[in-house]
């Protein structure tokens, strides 16, 4: 039964990953993004200072980035697969088929999610090399496990940003709110102690917050075991991901169809 | 016949406008993505590119400057994405039918264009006000007929 339902897993992994190595254009310019933009605004700095700035405050931009990049590509995922799914009748096949649903969106999240894991491994990988050499290597290997843990409730935001996407219809209209608010309110950029009082509690209350700070905690070593009681906390958003996504899915998708969508 | 052709260019130019603003209000849920999303990026972008230099954040000068920098970036993006709209018109094939009804493809761009210029100005707006409201930006403009004219 279980062996089932790992193949059927297995299957639709393989089909997006197939999918994603066919756009590699796109995931060229992910891995690039973070690089480009974390230059440009050191370049903007050694401008205003009239010296280079420490490579530490370059990293942790980097860093920031590169997270920003792996939530941008896969809050928009979540939402063009339920968009794209409704408007190619997809779905209906999906549905009709004796898969259950859930095994869908994990594997789709599950892809969104190794595409994040790559991202991160060769833009952290340039980082640390250039900013501590070979020395904090091994705390960048440690990261990358807390990245993946670190992930997961943000796959229940997904599944929020897909539920709002059966409603909203328009992918990137729905995901660009969410990246803007993420990126401003996470510290991915710029410490939040320079945030408002209400945008830092919005940041605070997110996990990517803490998916940048665990990476980079770790990769610096400063990271403090106790830092990681918020984790279960987070989690809920991952259960709360769920139940919405389900309510739409059961009273939108399966009985109104994507028919007249 | 010249008021008959006036006519008839006034007709295309006003369905075109109609088109236009029906695209955009059509869409309810980019107007209040837009809403939502621009206060946040401009703050994003403020501070991300003043992060090596934070003290410049009680510079009103510097703040004033970045502000107009930011309303400058969205007026040109506007635009760009405006000149994009012909290659959507032909990818989507609406082309060749303007073409069969032998109407002016500057006209027709005229309609994609009210997009731009409604989201310059939605845009635009809330760019100044957030940084005026947040990081404390001068609203003031010295020469506002002059302004209005070179935008």
């Amino acid at each position: 039964m279980v062996r089932k339902e790992i193949n059927q897993l297995l299957a639709i992994l393989e089909v997006e990953l197939k999918n994603i190595l066919r756009e590699r254009g796109t995931v060229g310019f992910s891995i690039f993004f973070p690089i480009l933009i974390s230059l440009s605004t050191y370049s903007v700095g050694t401008g205003i200072l009239g010296k280079p700035p420490s490579l530490e405050l370059w990293f942790y931009q980097l860093i920031g980035f590169t997270i920003l990049m792996i939530t941008i590509v896969m809050s928009a995922s979540s939402a063009w697969y339920i968009r794209q799914g409704l408007l190619s009748r997809r779905l209906e096949y999906i549905f009709s088929a004796p898969v259950n649903p859930i095994i869908i969106i994990a594997s789709i999240s599950l892809t969104s999610g190794i595409l994040g894991f790559g991202i991160f491994l060769t833009v952290g990988l340039i980082g640390v090399i250039v900013t501590y050499g070979l020395s904090n290597l091994s705390n960048f290997f440690i990261s990358l496990l807390i990245l993946i843990i670190a992930l997961i409730p943000i796959l229940g935001i997904n599944l929020i940003i897909a539920a709002a996407t059966i409603i909203g219809k328009e992918p990137e209209a729905i995901s660009q709110p969410v990246s803007a608010i993420v990126s401003t309110t996470s510290g991915l950029a710029y410490p939040i102690t320079i945030l408002p009082f209400i945008l830092k509690i919005i940041g605070e209350s997110m996990p990517y917050y803490y998916a940048a700070y665990y990476v980079r905690s770790i990769i610096e070593g400063y990271f403090n075991i106790l830092s990681l009681g918020n984790l279960p906390f987070l989690f809920l958003y991952l259960i709360f991901g769920f139940v919405i996504y389900r309510y739409f899915e059961n009273n939108y998708i399966r009985k109104e169809g994507a028919y007249g969508i | 016949m010249e008021y008959k052709f006036k006519n008839f260019i006034i007709t295309k130019i006003s369905a075109e406008l109609g088109k236009g603003l029906k695209i955009y209000t059509r869409n309810k849920v980019w107007i209040i993505s837009d809403l939502i999303s621009t206060p946040f990026w401009v703050i994003f972008l403020f501070l991300t590119l003043i992060f090596y230099a934070q003290y410049l954040l009680n510079n009103i000068n510097v703040v004033t400057s970045l502000m107009w920098g930011i309303f400058l970036f969205i007026f040109m993006n506007s635009f760009m994405w405006a000149g994009n709209s012909i290659v959507q018109s032909v990818e989507s094939g609406i082309i060749d039918n303007i073409i069969l009804t032998n109407t002016s493809l500057t006209i027709h761009l005229l309609g994609r264009n009210i997009t731009g210029m409604i989201d310059i100005l939605i845009s635009g707006v809330i760019a100044l006000l957030t940084s005026s409201y947040i990081f404390g930006a001068t609203l003031s403009i010295s020469e506002p007929i002059l302004f209005l004219f070179l935008l």
